[in-house]
């Protein structure tokens, strides 16, 4: 199934419904984890993966094809993720550039149940929660996702040469993270 | 280490079944919601316009149900009950001598008298130019004159930094200091902070100043170095 058959269902409002049910089936389990790697924990993975899925839904006739269909799905994913951190962190008296929230998800026994990961892995994670946001999402796109930077300069709806400092910064914190602990 | 020639993989899983149930629960959820769309009430013609004269009349038939569920017999009662008070409160106000109020108004202007006589004097036609007076004094050209005193912190900030940067721009050994900003203004400004003393704040200002002077010349690369080993995110 390619995006381009998605596009041409939308062209027609009575095809709404099956173009949106191709998107699910073909970008589910992406944004899931694209939405775990900001928030961590599966259950507000679980809420924001559903929530972007509606917002999806309700704009899909607002997608005219300026930009690619799974950058307009990861953008609305993403700022559904962050827009949900930032709630979290409102609520829990945190502050917006505290990831101790995130940190407390990755440690919890709770969390354990959805973690199957070698000690690297876990130590990236920990790692990763030593970003900012932004950073974050700029390296899961670029690391894990290996989208090209142009396609992160759409979801982001930053330049790319931000988003390759950032990277940059982000690749060195990282390191100097796994160095030292 | 290097981060980009090991591919780590992130190590979240999820519930046995969850995307297939996930699937599931996002078409109830939208179908949900999509019913909600179409469940927008339709209201018959013209029913907003007819919908005031309803409710006014709901209204008013509900008052005459409560005049109806009153105590038997309330209504006989309310009249004396009503005049009884008036009788009571008629009571309670006190006495005033005979008289009282026909003198009240004499004394009441008399009073007024004595208060008008009380008030200074002022010379004739003042209050036919006061109004003039004022415009002139708050729309003509003092008014720059007085902003001018009450920003005297700026002033005096303004004047610390240009002191500080030039003796850091000759420390510094600058070549050719230009004339324009040499000896006059300085030794004005040094007079004048002889008399004002310099608080904290005013050196804090200076001094910020003074940092964004000196790191003008450093390269691109420094700074970014600068940043990475402060941990200043981009």
């Amino acid at each position: 199934m390619k995006d381009e058959d998605i596009i041409a269902l939308l062209g027609n409002e009575d095809t709404y419904e099956q173009a949106f049910r191709m998107i699910l089936k073909a970008y589910k389990e992406k944004i899931y984890y694209h939405v775990r790697k900001i928030v961590v924990d599966h259950d507000d993975a679980d809420d924001v993966t559903q929530e972007t899925f509606i917002k999806i839904w309700r704009n899909l006739d607002k997608f005219r094809g300026d930009s690619r269909l799974y950058t307009w799905l990861y953008r609305i994913a993403t700022n559904e993720a962050l827009t949900f951190l930032q709630k979290k962190r409102k609520e829990n008296s945190v502050s917006i550039d505290d990831n101790e929230l995130l940190v407390a998800s990755l440690e919890s026994p709770r969390s354990d149940a959805y973690l199957d990961g070698d000690e690297i892995q876990m130590k990236l994670q920990k790692a990763l929660l030593e970003l900012t946001d932004k950073q974050r999402v700029v390296f899961n796109l670029k690391y894990f996702e290996n989208l090209k930077y142009e396609e992160i300069a759409e979801i982001t709806e930053t330049s790319v040469g931000g988003l390759k400092a950032t990277y940059h910064f982000a690749v060195k914190k990282i390191e100097e993270y796994l160095t030292n602990h | 280490m290097n981060l980009e020639n090991s591919k780590i993989k992130a190590p979240f899983t999820v519930p046995e079944g969850y995307f297939p149930g996930l699937e599931d629960r996002l078409l109830s959820e939208i179908k949900i919601s999509a019913l909600s769309k179409l469940r927008t009430p339709a209201v018959p013609e013209s029913y907003f316009e007819s919908l005031e004269e309803q409710l006014i009349s709901t209204a008013r038939l509900s008052s005459l149900n409560l005049r109806a569920s009153a105590p038997e017999g309330y209504f006989d009662t309310l009249e004396d009950q009503i005049l009884g008070r008036i009788k009571i409160d008629g009571l309670q106000q006190p006495a005033v001598e005979e008289g009282y109020f026909e003198a009240l108004e004499d004394r009441i202007m008399a009073e007024v008298r004595l208060e008008g006589l009380k008030q200074p004097a002022v010379p004739a036609g003042y209050f036919d130019t006061l109004e003039k007076d004022i415009l002139d004094k708050t729309t003509g050209t003092q008014k720059a004159k007085f902003t001018l005193f009450r920003n005297i912190k700026v002033l005096r900030s303004a004047a610390a930094a240009l002191i500080i940067g030039l003796a850091a721009y000759f420390s510094l050994q600058t070549p050719e200091p230009k004339d324009e900003l040499a000896d006059i203004s300085s030794a004005a400004m040094i007079a004048y902070l002889a008399e004002q003393p310099l608080m904290e704040e005013d050196l804090n200002f200076v001094l910020d100043e003074n940092e964004v002077f000196l790191t003008s010349e450093v390269s691109d690369n420094e700074i970014t170095a600068y940043l990475m080993e402060n941990g200043i995110n981009i």
